[in-house]
């Protein structure tokens, strides 16, 4: 009987251990976006003079200079709307490309044999390599090609680097679902092309908004190719966020602040889609 | 004229031949059950016929037309699979209205037909409700319902009742048997319990191995089996076979069993006068006495089993083992010693090696 | 004889669903003790609390006189066979069989010895090199068998076993199944949807209805003396007949009027005690084979179709204006359809139920079996 007790409380402290290690950075992060300058470095949370100071120079970023003293005079800054707005072109586009690709292929994988047997494993390749290594190759590229700092070369990487997860996520779904309703639906009058968007695409519409949300996720907040691959035109908010640095240090504040912002439109996007990802099914016969 | 006219089909999946031969006519109106144990080839032939997979050689035909070419979308069929096609997140009228909609027919037009036959299958209550919440019965009829609601000129069923409770399924069979006579859809059955074929087919196909090894109605199959091998696919509880020895003698056959020899007035089939068969009886074809008399054959009781109406008695035979079914007010014991004695006109004769049918009626 | 499983008023509920609600029954030893009920009746969730899968919400589990209620699975010396037989694919059949054993760290000589015996017990000594997932139907049901039997488990405990096997096959397993138990002689607990495979396997039986336990009985007794109307129809293939009326006594004899139709019950009125019934709603039923074709029957009525069921004819006879009455024949019978026919009854083996309650009156001088 005591055993029982101790396993539970063991289960809450886990439990509550990694509750705090993942809200404590998120908690500074807001804390930090409503601070002013003077309270950066300090060590509680909740701001004593709380501002919205931070909000505002993201946008109008003219103001750096009365804000921040020495440490604004030598950040260089544009106004955060751009990189917003970017990042939601990319990211969406990006997405979607992903998704629409992943679609087919996942059905193709489901439905028919690859010839060869390691076909299928090569989608998975581009998750295996550390997107360090081919970077530099990449830059090169797309220099020659004139790719660099366009949303092109941007949704392109991304939709390369992301297809993997929208396939094997669309397969599962794909593979759930029997055959045999194929086929119904061609007695039923579907040829081929309505089977796969009239029986197979709806069906696995909850499979569709999983991949959609979590590519969304990873190429909302990806650094590294962006910070590569663009410069002034396709900047994206986390390289834009990353520019935030002062001659003596990072200005926290604006960073904070627009983190929070580029934090929220992720959940905003999931919290509305959720109710697509019910899917109500229940694979086996119901008997009786 | 012939409705649904199979000729000489078959199919072969690398060196193996899935369906070798098969030619079946079905009558306009008419319930076609095609009977086989599992891998049989079943579903293979109604695939097939749906036009779903292309035949290896042979030939499908539509009130004389050929339609062994025609794709599955223009055939006008329609397919009751083992899970059937109704859609988790839509309510029962959504997936019943699929293939209308599919069609483009108006909206009001698919109300109707809809409702229609919604009214017919009895299922107008589960219309609006998901089919998570259908029982198993609702589901399959939900399933039937969409099938027959583009008017399908064929309906091909494959074991359409099989995840049903036992109990549900035999009610759904002899309902459906009475559901067709007044649809009057032409009707392709296929299952693996051969006694659902007979009370489902106005004609039976018994499918073993890829060959149609007998067709006709259920009667005439069940009262004459051609080859050992329907006899024995057809027989539940499962039919006996034994080794004898036959010799003609007068106006019949003497079948020798064991030393015991029992008379038959049969005609034989065969050339020969005398030779080895096989010998087949049904264990509600074999007598169980107490005492012993003339040409009875003396066993030990191995196994009772309670069939409700009766009783399945195992027996062992030196080193047979004997199904008889026992009537229910003899008292039978486990380790007992019984007399058996067979019917002389319900043994069929084979032949050793082919199975042939060696007597004649 | 002892009881090897007792199970004491429990119940489970998911959410708002009542499962199994205050079960009790006692399962001896060396006996096949079937929970037979339509899909939904809480025999599969009774089976699984058995084991330990489960937690019931009220009551207690006794296995082998032990309160096993809060011990988990691996505890109780039960083993159970599941639907789908749970086989390892890739592993070969002697493999899959010593998994319980290699897991329990039994020494590999003990093991192969258990194995091979138990191999040779169920038939599967050939298949032992086999890849288990390459092997028959059946195979794989006995390698589950197998599976649990060589742990020696106290009971045994499977989960319709049979319900994804073809029918010839498993009217065949049903036989298997009980030559193996009598062999081995262990108390198995199943459950199963079918009545005709809980009537052939079964030494007792428990019917169960939404949760609950409906009758208790040797297969005879729930066949012959079904004491609910639930149980008269789902007990039987072909479904028994029935007819409904109500219980009308005029001059002192009892008889069912249905429309204008009387039909003298006095017969079946020494089996039990209709008084209590008399003006009630009653339904009388009759299995197929107690009635039979007989010029001085009581039922009159003509043939109004023939059709095959199975492997025997079904002769539809209408009686009574609008009640259809089934009478079966072998094939071999020739009968015209629009016959003018009688039926009698076996008075011993006519039913009666009150039709509100669904129950049967007291036999006169006998007992129900009601638990």
């Amino acid at each position: 009987m005591e055993l029982r007790i101790v396993s539970k409380a063991l289960k809450y402290i886990v439990i509550g251990v990694f509750a705090l290690w993942t809200l404590v950075p998120l908690t500074w992060i807001v804390s930090l976006a409503f601070k002013s300058y003077a309270e950066w470095r300090v060590s509680y949370f909740v701001p004593k003079n709380p501002t919205v100071d931070n909000f505002v120079l993201l946008f109008k970023p003219q103001e750096l200079l009365g804000k921040y003293g020495v440490m604004g005079a030598t950040a260089i800054i544009e106004s955060a709307t751009k990189p917003l707005l970017n990042s939601l072109v990319v990211t969406v586009a990006a997405t979607v490309l992903s998704v629409f690709v992943g679609f087919f292929t996942a059905y193709g994988a489901s439905r028919y044999r690859a010839p060869g047997p390691f076909t299928l494993f090569f989608t998975l390749l581009t998750r295996m390599l550390p997107p360090a290594i081919f970077i530099t190759p990449i830059m090169v590229y797309y220099s020659n090609l004139g790719m660099l700092d366009t949303y092109f070369g941007l949704v392109f990487l991304y939709s390369a680097v992301t297809v993997t997860y929208a396939i094997w996520i669309l397969k599962g779904f794909i593979d759930a679902i029997p055959v045999e309703w194929e086929e119904a639906a061609m007695l039923e009058g579907a040829t081929p092309t309505k089977v796969l968007f009239r029986v197979v695409l709806p069906l696995v519409r909850p499979g569709l908004v999983v991949a959609g949300l979590f590519i969304f996720l990873l190429t909302w907040s990806e650094l590294l190719f962006a910070l590569v691959l663009t410069n002034i035109n396709a900047v994206t908010l986390s390289v834009h966020i990353s520019k935030y640095v002062g001659a003596v240090g990072q200005l926290f504040g604006p960073q904070a602040a627009l983190a929070l912002i580029g934090s929220i439109i992720p959940v905003v996007i999931g919290y509305a889609i959720q109710k697509h990802l019910v899917t109500g099914f229940t694979f086996g016969m119901v008997r009786g | 004229m012939v409705f649904l006219r199979v000729e000489n089909i078959s199919k072969k999946y690398d060196d193996r031949f899935v369906l070798e031969g098969i030619s079946l006519d079905v009558e306009k109106g008419e319930i076609l059950a095609v009977a086989g144990p599992p891998g049989s080839g079943k579903t293979t032939l109604l695939k097939i016929i749906a036009g779903l997979i292309k035949p290896t050689s042979g030939r499908v035909y539509i009130e004389g037309v050929d339609i062994t070419d025609v794709p599955p979308y223009s055939r006008g069929f329609s397919m009751v699979f083992e899970t059937p096609p109704v859609y988790p997140d839509r309510s029962g009228y959504e997936n019943i209205a699929f293939p209308l909609k599919l069609r483009k027919l108006p909206e009001d037009e698919i109300r109707k037909r809809v409702y229609e036959i919604a009214e017919l299958l009895g299922i107008k209550h589960v219309l609006n409700r998901k089919p998570s919440t259908y029982s198993g019965g609702e589901y399959q009829r939900v399933a039937l319902a969409r099938a027959l609601v583009t008017n399908p000129r064929l309906l091909l069923l494959d074991e359409p009742f099989r995840n049903l409770d036992a109990k549900i399924r035999e009610h759904m069979v002899v309902w459906f048997k009475q559901f067709q006579a007044k649809l009057g859809v032409t009707i392709v059955y296929a299952t693996h319990d051969p006694l659902e074929a007979f009370t489902v087919g106005n004609r039976v196909a018994i499918l073993l191995n890829g060959r149609v090894k007998q067709y006709g109605s259920p009667i005439d199959i069940l009262r004459n089996p051609v080859s050992h091998d329907v006899d024995e696919f057809i027989s539940i509880p499962a039919l006996n076979t034994f080794k004898v020895y036959f010799k003609s003698s007068g106006e019949g056959i003497l079948i020798n069993l064991n030393s015991i020899v029992i008379e038959a007035r049969v005609k034989l089939n065969t050339e020969s006068s005398e030779g080895e068969a096989m010998a087949s009886v049904r264990p509600m074809d074999i007598r169980i006495s107490k005492t012993p008399s003339e040409g009875a054959i003396p066993g030990r009781v191995e196994l009772i089993q309670y069939l409700g109406a009766n009783i399945l008695a195992t027996v062992r035979v030196d080193d047979l083992s004997i199904r008889v079914v026992v009537p229910k007010d003899m008292v039978v014991r486990e380790g007992e010693n019984i007399y058996l004695t067979l019917n002389p006109s319900k043994i069929r004769l084979y032949e050793v090696s082919s199975g042939r049918r060696l007597d004649v009626v | 004889m002892e009881a090897e499983v007792a199970v004491d008023s429990v119940s489970k509920r998911f959410g708002d669903t009542v499962a199994v609600d205050g079960i009790s029954f006692e399962v001896y030893r060396g006996e096949i003790f079937t929970l037979l009920g339509p899909s939904g009746c809480g025999k599969t969730t009774t089976l699984r609390i058995i084991a330990g899968l489960e937690k019931p919400d009220t009551g207690r589990v006794y296995i082998g006189g032990r309160d096993v209620t809060d011990l988990p699975p691996q505890k109780r010396d039960v083993c159970l066979v599941f639907q789908e037989y749970a086989v390892f694919p890739h592993m070969n059949v002697f493999e899959n069989i010593a998994f319980g054993l290699k897991v329990r760290r039994i020494p590999s000589n003990d093991l192969r010895k258990r194995v091979v015996e138990v191999a040779e017990t169920l038939g599967l000594t050939d298949y032992l090199n086999s890849r288990a997932g390459r092997v028959g139907l059946s195979e794989q049901q006995k390698i589950a068998l197998a599976r649990c039997m060589v742990v020696e488990p106290r009971v045994l405990l499977l989960d319709e076993p049979l319900t994804l096997v073809d029918a010839k096959t498993r009217e065949r397993m049903r036989r298997e199944l009980r030559e193996i138990q009598r062999r081995i002689g262990i108390t198995m607990l199943y459950v199963t949807h079918d009545q005709l495979e809980a009537l052939m396997l079964s030494d007792r039986i428990a019917v169960m209805n939404r949760g609950r336990l409906v009758q208790i009985g040797t297969p005879i007794e729930i066949y012959d003396n079904p004491q609910s109307l639930f149980v008269a129809q789902f007990i039987g293939s072909p479904t028994m007949n029935f007819i409904e009326g109500v219980l009308k006594k005029y001059g002192g004899n009892l008889f069912l009027e249905r429309d204008d139709f009387k039909m003298p019950l006095d017969a079946i009125a020494k089996y039990y005690d209709l008084e209590q019934l008399v003006d009630r709603e009653v339904v009388i039923g009759f299995r197929p084979e107690d009635s039979s074709i007989d010029a001085k029957g009581a039922l009159e009525g003509s043939i109004e179709l023939i059709e095959v069921v199975g492997d025997k004819l079904a002769l539809h006879i209408k009686v009574l204006k609008d009640v259809v009455v089934k009478v079966y024949t072998s094939i071999y019978e020739d009968v015209a359809a629009g016959s003018k026919v009688r039926i009698s009854l076996n008075p011993g083996k006519v039913h009666v139920f009150d039709k509100t309650s669904g129950r049967k009156p007291l036999p006169i001088g006998g007992e129900h079996g009601i638990p």
